[in-house]
Protein backbone atom coordinates (compact mmCIF):
# COMPACT_ATOMS: atom_id res chain seq x y z
CA UNK A 1 0.00 0.00 0.00
CA UNK A 2 1.39 3.42 -0.84
CA UNK A 3 0.22 6.96 -1.29
CA UNK A 4 1.68 10.03 -2.95
CA UNK A 5 3.81 10.74 0.16
CA UNK A 6 5.48 7.34 0.34
CA UNK A 7 4.95 3.70 1.17
CA UNK A 8 2.79 3.11 4.23
CA UNK A 9 4.74 1.25 6.92
CA UNK A 10 1.81 0.88 9.30
CA UNK A 11 -0.88 2.64 11.27
CA UNK A 12 0.23 3.98 14.65
CA UNK A 13 -1.60 5.91 17.35
CA UNK A 14 -0.58 9.18 18.96
CA UNK A 15 -0.14 8.60 22.71
CA UNK A 16 0.15 12.02 24.40
CA UNK A 17 -2.86 14.07 25.49
CA UNK A 18 -2.46 16.46 22.56
CA UNK A 19 0.23 16.88 19.94
CA UNK A 20 1.19 18.27 16.60
CA UNK A 21 2.12 17.06 13.17
CA UNK A 22 5.14 19.23 12.43
CA UNK A 23 6.34 20.59 9.13
CA UNK A 24 9.97 19.54 9.66
CA UNK A 25 11.90 17.02 11.77
CA UNK A 26 12.58 19.68 14.36
CA UNK A 27 10.91 20.33 17.73
CA UNK A 28 10.68 24.05 16.97
CA UNK A 29 9.09 23.54 13.58
CA UNK A 30 5.64 24.91 12.61
CA UNK A 31 2.59 22.84 13.51
CA UNK A 32 0.56 21.67 10.53
CA UNK A 33 -2.30 20.38 12.64
CA UNK A 34 -3.15 19.54 16.25
CA UNK A 35 -3.95 15.92 17.10
CA UNK A 36 -5.18 14.25 20.26
CA UNK A 37 -4.45 11.00 22.06
CA UNK A 38 -5.46 7.87 20.16
CA UNK A 39 -5.41 9.65 16.80
CA UNK A 40 -4.43 7.12 14.06
CA UNK A 41 -1.52 8.13 11.86
CA UNK A 42 -0.12 6.37 8.82
CA UNK A 43 3.65 6.11 9.20
CA UNK A 44 5.19 6.36 5.75
CA UNK A 45 8.69 5.84 4.41
CA UNK A 46 10.97 8.80 4.98
CA UNK A 47 13.46 9.62 2.22
CA UNK A 48 15.40 11.89 4.57
CA UNK A 49 15.30 9.98 7.89
CA UNK A 50 16.38 11.63 11.15
CA UNK A 51 16.81 9.57 14.28
CA UNK A 52 13.84 9.78 16.62
CA UNK A 53 11.42 11.11 14.01
CA UNK A 54 8.67 9.48 11.98
CA UNK A 55 7.07 10.74 8.81
CA UNK A 56 3.30 10.52 9.10
CA UNK A 57 0.31 11.19 6.99
CA UNK A 58 -3.30 11.66 7.97
CA UNK A 59 -6.36 13.25 6.39
CA UNK A 60 -4.35 14.92 3.66
CA UNK A 61 -1.73 16.30 6.06
CA UNK A 62 1.80 14.98 5.81
CA UNK A 63 4.47 15.88 8.32
CA UNK A 64 6.62 14.65 11.20
CA UNK A 65 6.08 13.38 14.73
CA UNK A 66 8.58 12.31 17.43
CA UNK A 67 8.70 8.50 17.09
CA UNK A 68 8.53 7.80 20.84
CA UNK A 69 5.12 9.52 20.91
CA UNK A 70 3.63 6.83 18.66
CA UNK A 71 2.22 3.50 19.73
CA UNK A 72 1.41 0.45 17.63
CA UNK A 73 -1.58 -0.35 19.84
CA UNK A 74 -4.38 1.90 21.05
CA UNK A 75 -2.92 3.94 23.93
CA UNK A 76 -4.38 4.54 27.37
CA UNK A 77 -5.60 8.13 27.05
CA UNK A 78 -6.49 10.53 29.85
CA UNK A 79 -9.30 11.96 27.69
CA UNK A 80 -10.73 8.48 27.23
CA UNK A 81 -10.41 7.59 30.93
CA UNK A 82 -11.96 10.81 32.25
CA UNK A 83 -13.88 12.29 29.29
CA UNK A 84 -16.58 14.11 31.24
CA UNK A 85 -14.11 15.59 33.73
CA UNK A 86 -11.72 16.79 31.00
CA UNK A 87 -14.65 18.23 29.08
CA UNK A 88 -15.83 20.07 32.22
CA UNK A 89 -12.40 21.79 32.41
CA UNK A 90 -13.52 23.67 29.30
CA UNK A 91 -10.12 23.97 27.63
CA UNK A 92 -9.83 26.60 24.92
CA UNK A 93 -8.38 25.80 21.48
CA UNK A 94 -5.29 27.76 22.38
CA UNK A 95 -4.81 25.68 25.57
CA UNK A 96 -5.15 22.46 23.56
CA UNK A 97 -2.58 23.81 21.11
CA UNK A 98 -0.14 24.64 23.90
CA UNK A 99 -0.74 21.31 25.64
CA UNK A 100 0.36 19.62 22.42
CA UNK A 101 3.30 22.00 22.04
CA UNK A 102 4.51 21.06 25.51
CA UNK A 103 5.52 17.57 24.31
CA UNK A 104 7.68 19.01 21.56
CA UNK A 105 9.51 21.11 24.16
CA UNK A 106 10.24 18.35 26.68
CA UNK A 107 13.66 16.73 26.88
CA UNK A 108 12.76 13.18 27.94
CA UNK A 109 15.11 11.00 29.95
CA UNK A 110 15.29 7.97 32.20
CA UNK A 111 17.98 6.71 34.53
CA UNK A 112 18.68 3.00 34.11
CA UNK A 113 19.82 0.10 36.22
CA UNK A 114 23.47 -0.51 35.34
CA UNK B 1 -55.56 -72.29 -5.20
CA UNK B 2 -58.64 -70.31 -4.24
CA UNK B 3 -57.83 -70.95 -0.57
CA UNK B 4 -54.27 -69.61 -0.98
CA UNK B 5 -55.57 -66.35 -2.56
CA UNK B 6 -58.04 -65.90 0.36
CA UNK B 7 -55.25 -66.34 2.92
CA UNK B 8 -52.98 -63.78 1.16
CA UNK B 9 -55.88 -61.31 0.99
CA UNK B 10 -56.65 -61.70 4.71
CA UNK B 11 -52.97 -61.28 5.67
CA UNK B 12 -52.68 -58.06 3.60
CA UNK B 13 -55.95 -56.71 5.05
CA UNK B 14 -54.81 -57.25 8.63
CA UNK B 15 -51.39 -55.78 8.00
CA UNK B 16 -52.87 -52.56 6.43
CA UNK B 17 -55.26 -52.30 9.35
CA UNK B 18 -52.33 -52.53 11.77
CA UNK B 19 -50.47 -49.78 10.00
CA UNK B 20 -53.54 -47.51 9.98
CA UNK B 21 -54.13 -48.10 13.70
CA UNK B 22 -50.50 -47.04 14.61
CA UNK B 23 -50.59 -43.81 12.52
CA UNK B 24 -51.07 -40.62 14.63
CA UNK B 25 -53.74 -38.07 13.85
CA UNK B 26 -52.89 -34.62 12.54
CA UNK B 27 -53.95 -33.10 15.90
CA UNK B 28 -51.75 -35.53 17.76
CA UNK B 29 -48.81 -34.64 15.59
CA UNK B 30 -49.46 -30.90 15.99
CA UNK B 31 -49.70 -31.42 19.72
CA UNK B 32 -46.42 -33.19 19.69
CA UNK B 33 -44.90 -30.35 17.69
CA UNK B 34 -46.07 -27.85 20.34
CA UNK B 35 -44.95 -29.96 23.23
CA UNK B 36 -42.02 -27.87 24.55
CA UNK B 37 -40.56 -30.71 26.47
CA UNK B 38 -39.93 -32.52 23.25
CA UNK B 39 -38.47 -29.42 21.54
CA UNK B 40 -36.31 -28.89 24.55
CA UNK B 41 -35.11 -32.42 24.26
CA UNK B 42 -34.33 -31.93 20.57
CA UNK B 43 -32.52 -28.66 21.31
CA UNK B 44 -30.64 -30.35 24.08
CA UNK B 45 -29.69 -33.20 21.84
CA UNK B 46 -28.41 -30.71 19.23
CA UNK B 47 -26.53 -28.63 21.90
CA UNK B 48 -28.58 -25.63 20.80
CA UNK B 49 -29.77 -24.92 24.35
CA UNK B 50 -26.19 -24.60 25.59
CA UNK B 51 -25.45 -22.29 22.73
CA UNK B 52 -28.53 -20.16 23.50
CA UNK B 53 -27.62 -20.03 27.21
CA UNK B 54 -24.05 -19.02 26.35
CA UNK B 55 -25.36 -16.25 24.08
CA UNK B 56 -27.63 -14.93 26.86
CA UNK B 57 -24.69 -14.93 29.31
CA UNK B 58 -22.51 -13.09 26.78
CA UNK B 59 -25.22 -10.50 26.19
CA UNK B 60 -25.57 -10.00 29.95
CA UNK B 61 -21.80 -9.44 30.26
CA UNK B 62 -21.87 -6.94 27.37
CA UNK B 63 -24.84 -5.16 28.95
CA UNK B 64 -23.14 -4.99 32.36
CA UNK B 65 -19.89 -3.75 30.75
CA UNK B 66 -21.82 -1.07 28.86
CA UNK B 67 -23.43 0.14 32.09
CA UNK B 68 -20.08 0.12 33.92
CA UNK B 69 -18.34 1.91 30.98
CA UNK B 70 -21.07 4.48 30.85
CA UNK B 71 -20.71 5.15 34.59
CA UNK B 72 -16.92 5.27 34.30
CA UNK B 73 -17.19 8.21 31.90
CA UNK B 74 -18.17 10.29 34.93
CA UNK B 75 -15.17 9.43 37.11
CA UNK B 76 -12.96 12.02 38.75
CA UNK B 77 -9.28 11.26 38.09
CA UNK B 78 -7.66 8.76 40.44
CA UNK B 79 -4.89 9.99 42.73
CA UNK B 80 -2.18 8.50 40.49
CA UNK B 81 -3.61 10.30 37.44
CA UNK B 82 -4.52 13.68 38.88
CA UNK B 83 -0.96 15.07 38.62
CA UNK B 84 -0.80 14.15 34.94
CA UNK B 85 -3.66 16.59 34.41
CA UNK B 86 -2.86 19.21 37.08
CA UNK B 87 0.82 19.67 36.25
CA UNK B 88 0.42 19.90 32.50
CA UNK B 89 -2.62 22.18 32.65
CA UNK B 90 -0.67 24.41 35.04
CA UNK B 91 2.23 24.54 32.56
CA UNK B 92 -0.18 25.30 29.72
CA UNK B 93 -1.94 28.06 31.66
CA UNK B 94 1.44 29.54 32.60
CA UNK B 95 2.93 29.30 29.10
CA UNK B 96 3.16 33.06 28.59
CA UNK B 97 4.60 33.68 32.06
CA UNK B 98 7.16 30.88 31.93
CA UNK B 99 7.97 31.31 28.23
CA UNK B 100 8.74 27.66 27.56
CA UNK B 101 7.79 27.77 23.88
CA UNK B 102 11.08 29.06 22.54
CA UNK B 103 13.90 27.83 20.37
CA UNK B 104 16.87 26.55 22.34
CA UNK B 105 20.00 24.61 21.60
CA UNK B 106 20.51 21.05 22.80
CA UNK B 107 22.65 21.57 25.88
CA UNK B 108 23.19 17.82 26.27
CA UNK B 109 21.64 17.91 29.73
CA UNK B 110 19.72 14.64 29.43
CA UNK B 111 22.82 12.45 29.61
CA UNK B 112 24.30 14.42 32.54
CA UNK B 113 21.10 14.09 34.57
CA UNK B 114 20.73 10.39 33.79
CA UNK B 115 24.38 9.76 34.73
CA UNK B 116 24.08 11.57 38.07
CA UNK B 117 20.82 9.81 38.98
CA UNK B 118 22.35 6.45 38.13
CA UNK B 119 25.51 7.19 40.11
CA UNK B 120 23.57 7.99 43.29
CA UNK B 121 21.02 5.20 43.02
CA UNK B 122 18.02 7.09 41.65
CA UNK B 123 17.32 4.34 39.15
CA UNK B 124 14.48 3.89 36.69
CA UNK B 125 13.58 7.53 37.26
CA UNK B 126 11.80 8.98 34.25
CA UNK B 127 11.91 12.72 33.78
CA UNK B 128 10.87 15.45 31.41
CA UNK B 129 12.98 18.57 31.37
CA UNK B 130 11.27 21.80 30.35
CA UNK B 131 13.60 24.71 29.75
CA UNK B 132 11.99 28.09 30.27
CA UNK B 133 13.14 31.45 28.99
CA UNK B 134 12.16 33.35 32.13
CA UNK B 135 13.58 33.91 35.62
CA UNK B 136 10.05 33.59 37.13
CA UNK B 137 10.69 29.95 38.06
CA UNK B 138 14.40 29.23 38.46
CA UNK B 139 14.18 25.46 39.01
CA UNK B 140 11.39 23.21 40.22
CA UNK B 141 10.38 19.57 40.18
CA UNK B 142 6.69 19.00 39.49
CA UNK B 143 5.04 15.64 40.13
CA UNK B 144 3.68 13.81 37.08
CA UNK B 145 3.19 10.12 37.73
CA UNK B 146 4.51 7.46 40.10
CA UNK B 147 7.78 7.06 38.20
CA UNK B 148 7.97 10.31 36.27
CA UNK B 149 8.56 13.96 37.11
CA UNK B 150 8.75 17.23 35.20
CA UNK B 151 11.71 19.51 35.85
CA UNK B 152 11.28 23.19 35.04
CA UNK B 153 14.62 24.92 34.58
CA UNK B 154 15.27 28.56 33.76
CA UNK B 155 17.80 29.18 31.00
CA UNK B 156 18.48 32.80 32.14
CA UNK B 157 19.16 31.43 35.66
CA UNK B 158 21.68 28.77 34.55
CA UNK B 159 23.34 31.25 32.17
CA UNK B 160 23.66 33.97 34.81
CA UNK B 161 25.18 31.48 37.23
CA UNK B 162 27.29 29.94 34.49
CA UNK B 163 26.44 26.47 35.77
CA UNK B 164 28.18 23.38 34.49
CA UNK B 165 26.14 20.38 33.32
CA UNK B 166 27.06 18.56 36.51
CA UNK B 167 25.95 21.47 38.71
CA UNK B 168 22.65 21.59 36.80
CA UNK B 169 22.18 17.85 37.35
CA UNK B 170 22.91 18.32 41.10
CA UNK B 171 20.41 21.17 41.27
CA UNK B 172 17.74 18.96 39.68
CA UNK B 173 18.59 16.05 41.99
CA UNK B 174 17.94 18.39 44.92
CA UNK B 175 14.59 19.32 43.33
CA UNK B 176 13.76 15.63 42.97
CA UNK B 177 14.52 15.01 46.65
CA UNK B 178 12.31 17.98 47.56
CA UNK B 179 9.48 16.57 45.47
CA UNK B 180 9.93 13.11 46.98
CA UNK B 181 9.38 14.60 50.45
CA UNK B 182 5.82 15.42 49.29
CA UNK B 183 5.69 18.99 50.69
CA UNK B 184 4.42 20.44 47.43
CA UNK B 185 1.82 17.73 46.82
CA UNK B 186 0.44 18.04 50.36
CA UNK B 187 0.02 21.78 49.98
CA UNK B 188 -1.49 21.79 46.48
CA UNK B 189 -4.11 19.05 46.78
CA UNK B 190 -6.71 20.14 49.30
CA UNK B 191 -8.48 17.61 51.49
CA UNK B 192 -11.69 18.43 49.57
CA UNK B 193 -10.10 17.52 46.24
CA UNK B 194 -8.57 14.40 47.77
CA UNK B 195 -12.06 13.29 48.79
CA UNK B 196 -13.25 13.56 45.19
CA UNK B 197 -10.39 11.64 43.57
CA UNK B 198 -11.45 8.35 42.04
CA UNK B 199 -15.12 9.00 42.86
CA UNK B 200 -17.98 9.06 40.39
CA UNK B 201 -20.21 12.05 39.64
CA UNK B 202 -22.89 10.47 37.45
CA UNK B 203 -26.21 12.21 38.06
CA UNK B 204 -24.45 15.05 39.92
CA UNK B 205 -22.85 18.29 38.81
CA UNK B 206 -19.12 17.89 38.22
CA UNK B 207 -17.07 19.81 40.76
CA UNK B 208 -14.12 21.54 39.08
CA UNK B 209 -13.85 24.22 41.75
CA UNK B 210 -11.48 22.12 43.88
CA UNK B 211 -9.34 21.43 40.82
CA UNK B 212 -9.16 25.16 40.03
CA UNK B 213 -8.25 25.85 43.66
CA UNK B 214 -5.36 23.39 43.36
CA UNK B 215 -4.11 25.24 40.27
CA UNK B 216 -4.16 28.46 42.30
CA UNK B 217 -2.33 26.68 45.13
CA UNK B 218 0.32 25.67 42.60
CA UNK B 219 0.68 29.30 41.50
CA UNK B 220 1.07 30.45 45.07
CA UNK B 221 3.53 27.73 46.04
CA UNK B 222 5.77 28.00 42.96
CA UNK B 223 5.82 31.81 42.64
CA UNK B 224 5.49 33.03 46.24
CA UNK B 225 5.38 30.58 49.12
CA UNK B 226 8.05 28.01 48.39
CA UNK B 227 9.55 25.81 51.09
CA UNK B 228 10.09 26.65 54.74
CA UNK B 229 13.36 26.40 56.67
CA UNK B 230 12.49 23.09 58.25
CA UNK B 231 11.70 21.52 54.87
CA UNK B 232 14.81 23.01 53.26
CA UNK B 233 16.99 21.77 56.13
CA UNK B 234 15.79 18.22 55.56
CA UNK B 235 16.46 18.47 51.80
CA UNK B 236 19.91 20.04 52.16
CA UNK B 237 21.11 17.56 54.77
CA UNK B 238 19.75 14.66 52.66
CA UNK B 239 21.65 15.97 49.65
CA UNK B 240 24.82 16.27 51.72
CA UNK B 241 24.47 12.69 53.00
CA UNK B 242 23.85 11.31 49.49
CA UNK B 243 26.69 13.21 47.82
CA UNK B 244 29.24 12.50 50.57
CA UNK B 245 29.88 9.10 49.00
CA UNK B 246 31.69 11.05 46.26
CA UNK B 247 33.47 14.11 47.60
CA UNK B 248 33.95 15.58 44.15
CA UNK B 249 30.18 15.82 43.77
CA UNK B 250 29.77 17.05 47.34
CA UNK B 251 32.20 19.90 46.54
CA UNK B 252 30.25 20.63 43.37
CA UNK B 253 27.13 20.97 45.52
CA UNK B 254 28.91 23.38 47.83
CA UNK B 255 30.13 25.43 44.85
CA UNK B 256 26.58 25.51 43.52
CA UNK B 257 25.27 26.86 46.82
CA UNK B 258 28.04 29.49 46.87
CA UNK B 259 27.15 30.59 43.34
CA UNK B 260 23.45 30.87 44.19
CA UNK B 261 24.21 32.72 47.43
CA UNK B 262 26.28 35.26 45.53
CA UNK B 263 23.57 35.68 42.90
CA UNK B 264 20.68 36.27 45.30
CA UNK B 265 22.74 38.85 47.20
CA UNK B 266 23.72 40.80 44.11
CA UNK B 267 21.00 40.39 41.47
CA UNK B 268 17.59 41.97 42.18
CA UNK B 269 15.97 39.76 39.56
CA UNK B 270 16.47 36.80 41.92
CA UNK B 271 15.58 38.63 45.12
CA UNK B 272 12.63 36.37 45.94
CA UNK B 273 14.73 33.20 45.50
CA UNK B 274 15.51 32.97 49.22
CA UNK B 275 11.83 33.03 50.16
CA UNK B 276 11.25 30.03 47.89
CA UNK B 277 14.39 28.07 48.82
CA UNK B 278 15.72 29.36 52.15
CA UNK B 279 18.53 30.16 52.29
CA UNK B 280 21.74 29.33 50.39
CA UNK B 281 23.86 30.96 53.07
CA UNK B 282 22.26 28.86 55.81
CA UNK B 283 22.35 25.75 53.65
CA UNK B 284 26.13 25.99 53.44
CA UNK B 285 26.32 26.31 57.23
CA UNK B 286 24.11 23.26 57.66
CA UNK B 287 26.40 21.03 55.65
CA UNK B 288 29.87 22.41 56.43
CA UNK B 289 31.68 20.75 59.33
CA UNK B 290 31.41 22.81 62.50
CA UNK B 291 34.57 24.60 63.57
CA UNK B 292 35.88 23.44 66.90
CA UNK B 293 36.62 26.22 69.37
CA UNK B 294 39.63 25.35 71.44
Amino acid sequence: MSNAEGKVIGVFYYKNVFGHILERQDRNSTSLTTISCGFPLKVVTNNNPKQGWSKVSSAGVSGFVISSYLSSSKPDCIQKNYPKFISALDLSLSEMFYWGRLYDMYINGKSKVK
Amino acid sequence: MKLQIKIIFLVLLFSFHGIAANKKSKEELRGEELEFGKIKQVLKNDFLKERADKKVKELNIIKKKRIVDNTRLFNYPREEDVWKILTEIWLVKNASKLKWDFEKPDYGLRASIERLFEQFGFLEQKFRLLLVNSPEVTHFCLPFSRDEVIFVLSVPFIRTLDLTKREIAILLLEDLIRKNQGYFQQYVISSDLRKLLGKNFKGKTVNTTEFDKSLKNMDFFVYSKGFNFQQQYKVTTSMSTILKSNLEYWNNYLTLLQKIDRLVKTNVLYKKYTSLFPSPELQMKWILPKKKVL
